[in-house]
């Protein structure tokens, strides 16, 4: 079953919408993308570089992480962290996500009734 | 192999915008710097920039906000839109296309008349069809982009359309706008030919005309109202093509232009003197009787045709209103 395609383009597309609050949940300290991507995938959540990285810029943008470069080391880097309006933001999303599986919990256990 | 990570992030960075190309092309390489780690091999550069995946999803990815010309949200419209548009440039371009090849036809004999037919005409449709496409989408493409920036469509539950009866009878749309364009094409010539072709007509010995076949004067004062009948019923036509349902203030519109064509067809052939009476005696001349029962002849003719005209037309006016009063009455 777990190859079919449609089945594998449905667990991308519910996958997608918490990727991000994955990746949220790794920030509230330093993380520059490799360090993160590592981190991601140490914990099994697997995401793609070419999706993290572009992510990680894009939330910039939205003001929910901040960015400062390091070019003390001999390989520059591009630190991110959480910002104020951030955490806010990743707290919500956590209550919201909480609320969500244990709607979905109660939806599946009705039905196995 | 450095030259290929070059290519990479050039690749990816040429699809951004101008002010975000230095930042992303510096991180970019960081990232990638990292992810090679100590193993700058060729095989492994290559594994790397295979796991970044395709430059042009990679630069996607960055995009703060979706780019189309046409948004989903508009597509179903624009294809709506598209559609009608097309078929009135179609229309447009093929009626005007007849009436200059009507004019301006190059072609001697019979084949190089119908090439030139068919390619002028197949050519113009390509040409209108290509136009709709552009007008549609430009315009559509303003509309959206003042959308986002203005917000000035709001949706109200008064925008909603009307929900079309489902009894009303429809009119067949292919049928309708053929139909629109062979009336106009037939309307065109005939107005062409009563405007600069009316002395032509008439009877040829040696290719001399020996006698007109209308009388000047009469014709003359009749062409302003023979244009406003024909215009009148091309535009009716066009009402019929638009709406595709026979509602009750259509099928009165069709009523009243259909009586004044008859009428004003009626009054103009059996006018006094419209015909030539120098026709008539050329006939009488040729057929060895007098020029009198030659006229009492084609006034026979104009009776029949008149009863006829008047009976078909009060037919198809019946039937028409039969089918739009009772698609009314299931409606209620």
């Amino acid at each position: 079953m777990s190859d079919l395609p449609l089945l594998t383009n449905l667990v991308v597309e519910l996958r997608r919408g918490t990727q991000m609050i994955a990746v949220l949940s790794q920030l509230k300290e330093n993380q520059y993308g490799y360090s993160l991507l590592q981190r991601l995938e140490e914990k099994e959540m697997n995401i793609e570089a070419g999706t993290l990285y572009p992510l990680m810029r894009r939330l910039e943008s939205q003001g929910i992480l901040t960015s400062e470069w390091d070019t003390s080391d001999t390989r520059p880097r591009k630190y991110y962290i959480l910002s104020d309006m951030g955490k806010e933001i990743l707290f919500e999303l956590e209550k919201e996500w909480y609320k969500l599986a244990k709607e979905m919990d109660e939806l599946f256990k009705e039905q196995k009734k | 192999m450095k030259n290929m990570i070059e290519r990479y992030v050039y690749d990816v960075v040429r699809r951004l915008p101008e002010s975000s190309r230095l930042e992303v092309e510096k991180e970019l390489r960081a990232n990638i710097d990292d992810m090679l780690g100590k193993d700058h091999s060729e095989e492994h550069i290559e594994e790397v920039l295979l796991e970044l995946g395709e430059p042009r999803l990679l630069a996607n990815g960055y995009k703060t906000k979706e780019r189309y010309l046409i948004s989903p949200a508009y597509f179903d419209d624009y294809v709506r839109v598209l559609k009608i548009v097309m078929v009135i440039f179609v229309s447009v371009s093929l009626v005007f296309g007849a009436i200059d090849l009507a004019l301006n036809l190059n072609s001697q004999t019979p084949w190089e008349m119908i090439g030139e037919v068919f390619s002028r005409l197949f050519g113009d449709s390509i040409d209108s069809i290509l136009m709709a496409f552009a007008w549609v989408t430009v315009i559509f493409w303003i509309i959206e982009r003042a959308d986002e920036k203005t917000k000035f469509r709001v949706w109200k539950l008064s925008n909603l359309p009307e929900v079309p009866k489902k009894n009303s009878p429809k009119i067949n749309r292919t049928g309708a706008v053929i139909g629109l364009i062979l009336e106009t094409i037939f309307a065109v010539i005939f107005i062409i030919l009563l405007i600069s072709y009316r002395d032509i007509l008439g009877i040829y010995e040696n290719s001399n005309m020996v006698a007109p076949m209308f009388t000047n004067e009469v014709l003359v004062a009749f062409i302003p109202l023979l244009i406003i009948s024909i215009g009148f019923s091309v535009f009716v036509s066009m009402l019929k093509a638009l709406y595709g349902v026979w509602s009750i203030r259509l099928t009165a519109i069709y009523t009243v232009s259909k009586i004044f064509s008859v009428v004003v067809t009626i009054i103009f052939i059996s006018y006094p003197n419209l015909f030539n009476i120098l026709m008539f005696e050329k006939i009488a001349e040729y057929m060895s009787t007098t020029s009198n029962e030659v006229a009492d002849g084609f006034a026979l003719g104009i009776k029949i045709f008149i009863i006829v005209l008047i009976v078909g037309t009060s037919l198809n006016l019946i039937t028409t209103w039969v089918k739009t009063l009772k698609g009314k009455q299931i409606d209620k």
